[in-house]
């Protein structure tokens, strides 16, 4: 590279340079990152993601919202990806009640209809009245993180507190949907009855 | 990256799935959703600056910075200037005309800093006249997403003046503005500012718009002495209002509307400067009175489509810039010359600027391993309005010397104003090809010719060798060249007594290499690095004359620049990141062999970024300037480096919270921090002996709200 020579002849100014390099070094040499590591914890999508399909395991659907006994679970993601396309990894090989796991992606609230649970991304805000209003009493379990997703109307609501994800539920628009839900899960949610609509 | 990422996908969800819903719910997550200052630095390391089309930071062909909305809030940067600060080699000094800034990138020190180019939205805001961004810089930083900075050429792809870097500002559309927005900043020097975010989605149209409008009387730092201190001492007078403090004041307003539909984008956007005071004066004599007022107006238009057919993908845009300057400049306070002007020695020399740019480029895909760029189009450039009102120098109506102590007179579209009506176009033609030669290599060649109707044709290529070898290790060897086109001020200044325009002056070019590394040594810790060097030729230089003026505008001159930059990205824990960088210039005129001067040699900056506990946030960022020498005859000793120090303490509830509060200190030690005034003139006189002196410590509180 031309004029290099001139960048070492210059002494004085390489100094702070082997000051950088050591701490550098020093860097090197820290022990690998590892999210398993529990003080790292997980990605927030991750374990929001390992509960949506845990909500399709504590969820019966109705039996007409399946084709077949051999038809998928479906878990569709309505509007944008915060789970940077790790649904897939997820669901591999998983079976809930001997059906295998499907993931579809959508832009669009009416090409729902082939859907058990559906995530709705926050980059649906904007829509979300309509959204709700179009799923209402359809046999889909709804779940966001949009904020009062659960007071207007939807099913459950991912919230974070002290660093762990947890979530509301409403069972009175569950059950209105023609779906059950475990104690089970219940019993781990903040429920949130009508009366505090 | 995406092979470890999965990996580690694979590895966590195993684990979760194992785990019992109760287990669950106890599971800890990482802040990164939260606190991911580190994983939103790495993530936003995407950059469409470098080739005008979006790829990875690092297999950019090009040395780049990427700020994004979430840094400016956590380092609690108020303007465009702050945030500039910390860009590695990027050094924001100050004008001795009225405090402008001057944003030195790898030593490239010059009063008016025409050598940087400035876009918003991808659209130039340089004013035609000084050939910089007008008699004002910096802007508000509310409604800007993402800053993205080339150290280095860029002329290969946007032209003019993209010498020693390119800056691009991209404002906030609908998929920023998540939610509406308003919030208040208050502060020290009766600083008051307050802006509204709003983002809607209408019948398919979406539309974002902003408004912040901001007010202070600036900070007060005084100025030992000026240049009429140093006339009151040869005159035996008494004006000089020094020892007093500079004159920072402003009221701004910016505004943007942007809307989209489909392929097209309508972009409107007005920046109004309104009273904004001169700092230590025009003419280094301070000028509590004297103000600028200036208006920026942009609009364009623009159609982009991907898929225009299944390898084209298109885009043409037009769009329009308006500068209008009015300015009131007490050159002299009331008193100097014996009291001879006892309004003081006053001129307004006001012009409006107008550019019609018609842009169009396009990506073809269709050969394997090739991704071509092809771009054309043409810019009308004029300066239709020039007015100079002023107090003195010579009476169009009599052709004679003003008497001293007359009234102002109107010297506009007369022979004795201070510069041209004067027109300019420029028509361009580019190419360029990124070639992927292995899975590893990849080429990017390029070439684009400019001709202007004025100064002529220039003709700037690019080349660039990207070698990644493996997916944490990129190296780039990179050629560019780059020019400037001289200002109306330089080409046609007249009727002042120290400086005499040039018409034939050609284009200032520099030759840029560079090699750079971007190593990312474990996930969250990141290095880049890279050597530069330049060779700038035909500088336009003042250059001393003989006879009636003092001094021409000439095409003279080689400088020549070394150095490097080396940047660390290291999350050191789930609660806490790291940024630093050290840049390191030197920078010399081939002429006389003397260094360039007052660029600092050494800058460094550290920032760190912690979570105190859930919803709190703090944000200790350091810098550094260091080892600023004087320039050629100017017997100073060089200029003090110094350290400054911020904090901010932010509360934010990312998940429901629609409330944002913070609390920041500027300068938190009151380091004594300047920027280097001129050295001396032909008299010997150097004007203000003591440097420009910046902010002492400040503060301000903010208040967000999103509904």
């Amino acid at each position: 590279m031309p004029g290099s020579h001139m960048f070492i002849q210059s002494h004085p100014a390489i100094r702070p340079l082997w000051l950088l390099g050591l701490v550098v070094c020093f860097l090197i040499g820290q022990p690998p990152y590892s999210h398993a590591n529990k003080s790292q914890g997980i990605p927030e999508y991750q374990v929001k993601a390992t509960f949506l399909l845990n909500f399709s395991k504590f969820v019966t659907y109705p039996e007409e919202s399946f084709s077949d006994s051999a038809s998928e679970i479906r878990i569709c993601l309505l509007g944008d990806d915060p789970f940077q396309g790790s649904l897939e990894i997820l669901v591999k090989g998983e079976k809930i009640q001997g059906r295998s796991i499907k993931v579809n992606y959508i832009r669009d609230v009416e090409k729902t209809s082939e859907c058990h649970t559906l995530f709705i991304s926050a980059s649906e805000q904007k829509q979300i009245v309509n959204i709700i209003a179009y799923l209402r009493n359809k046999p889909i379990l709804t779940v966001s993180d949009i904020a009062d997703f659960v007071i207007r109307g939807g099913m459950v609501q991912f919230y974070i507190l002290n660093n762990n994800v947890r979530f509301f539920i409403d069972p009175v628009t569950i059950s209105e949907a023609k779906l059950k839900v475990s104690s089970r899960l219940l019993q781990v949610a903040n429920v949130v009855g009508k009366e505090v609509k | 990256m995406s092979c470890y990422g999965n990996d580690l996908q694979e590895r966590n969800y195993n684990y979760l799935k194992n785990l019992d819903i109760e287990q669950l719910i106890n599971v800890e997550i990482t802040l990164d959703e939260v606190f991911d200052v580190f994983d939103g630095l790495i993530k936003a390391r995407k950059v469409s600056v470098a080739t005008g089309n979006q790829q990875a930071a690092e297999r950019a062909p090009a040395v780049t910075t990427v700020i994004t909305a979430q840094d400016i809030e956590a380092m609690g940067a108020r303007d465009l200037d702050e945030v500039l600060e910390t860009v590695p080699g990027l050094h924001v000094s100050r004008s001795n005309y009225a405090y402008r800034p001057i944003y030195v990138i790898r030593g490239m020190y010059t009063d008016y800093n025409p050598e940087v180019l400035v876009l918003i939205n991808g659209i130039p805001i340089t004013v035609l006249y000084s050939g910089n961004r007008g008699t004002w810089g910096g802007m508000s930083v509310n409604a800007i997403s993402r800053i993205e900075v080339i150290r280095g050429p860029g002329s290969a792809v946007y032209g003019a003046d993209a010498l020693a870097g390119v800056i691009n500002i991209f404002t906030k559309t609908t998929d920023d503005i998540k939610r509406n927005e308003v919030g208040v900043r208050l502060g020290r020097f009766n600083t008051y500012e307050g802006w509204i975010l709003h983002g809607t989605d209408w019948n398919g149209f979406k539309i974002a718009s902003s408004m912040e409008y901001n007010t202070t009387d600036g900070y007060d730092s005084i100025v030992e002495a000026d240049a009429q201190t140093y006339h009151d001492r040869v005159f035996n007078t008494h004006a000089s209002l020094a020892p007093g403090p500079v004159n920072m004041e402003t009221d701004n307003l910016d505004a943007r509307l942007d809307i989209k539909k489909g392929l097209w984008q309508a972009r409107a956007g007005f920046q109004g400067r309104h009273h904004a005071g001169l700092a230590a004066g025009q003419a280094q004599a301070l000028d509590p009175e004297g103000y600028t007022d200036t208006r920026r107006t942009n609009a364009d238009l623009t159609y982009h489509n991907p898929t225009f057919t299944p390898y084209w993908d298109v885009t043409a845009q037009l769009s329009y810039f308006e500068n209008v300057r009015k300015v009131h400049f007490v050159i002299y306070p009331p008193g100097a010359f014996g009291g001879a002007y006892p309004d003081g020695f006053i001129g307004q020399p006001n012009f409006v600027n107008r550019v019609l740019r018609l842009d169009t480029f396009a990506f073809y895909s269709g050969f394997p391993k090739h991704l071509f760029r092809i771009g054309a189009g043409y810019h009308d450039i004029d300066q239709p309005e020039v007015t100079h009102i002023v107090n003195f120098g010579i009476n169009p109506a009599t052709g004679q010397p003003l008497p001293r102590g007359s009234p102002l007179i109107d010297t506009s579209d007369t022979p004795y104003t201070f510069n041209r009506e004067e027109k300019r176009k420029n028509q361009y033609l580019s190419l360029q090809d990124s070639w992927t030669l292995a899975n590893e290599w990849e080429l990017t060649a390029g070439v684009r010719y400019d001709d202007y109707s004025d100064f002529g044709s220039t003709t700037n290529p690019r080349l660039a060798l990207v070698w990644q070898p493996q997916l944490h290790l990129t190296s780039k060897l990179l050629y560019g060249r780059a020019f400037r086109a001289p200002s109306f001020m330089e080409m046609y200044t007249m009727n002042n007594p120290s400086i005499k325009g040039n018409p034939n002056l050609k284009a200032e070019v520099i030759d840029t290499w560079e090699v750079a590394f971007d190593y990312r040594i474990k996930e969250n810790l990141h290095l880049s690095t890279n050597l530069f060097h330049y060779k700038a030729t035909d500088k336009i230089q003042m250059v001393a004359a003989s006879g009636t003026v003092a001094a021409l505008y000439q095409n003279i001159g080689v400088l020549e620049g070394n150095g490097l930059e080396l940047e660390a990205r290291w999350k050191m824990s789930a609660r806490s990141s790291l940024l630093a960088n050290y840049s390191y210039a030197k920078v010399a005129n081939k002429g006389n062999g003397h260094d360039l001067g007052n660029y600092p040699r050494h800058l460094a900056y550290i920032r760190t970024d912690w979570l105190l506990m859930p919803d709190w946030y703090l944000d200790v960022q350091a810098n550094w300037v260091a080892n600023r020498q004087r320039t050629l005859g100017d017997p100073r000793s060089p200029i003090a480096d110094d350290t400054t120090v911020d904090l901010t303490l932010r509360y934010k509830d990312i998940h429901d919270g629609r409330m944002n509060f913070a609390l920041s200190i500027r300068n938190l030690l009151n380091a004594d921090a300047r920027e280097p005034s001129l050295g001396p003139d032909a008299k010997g006189m150097i004007s203000i002996p003591n440097d420009l002196p910046l902010a002492g410590r400040s503060f301000f509180v903010e208040f967000r709200y999103q509904f």
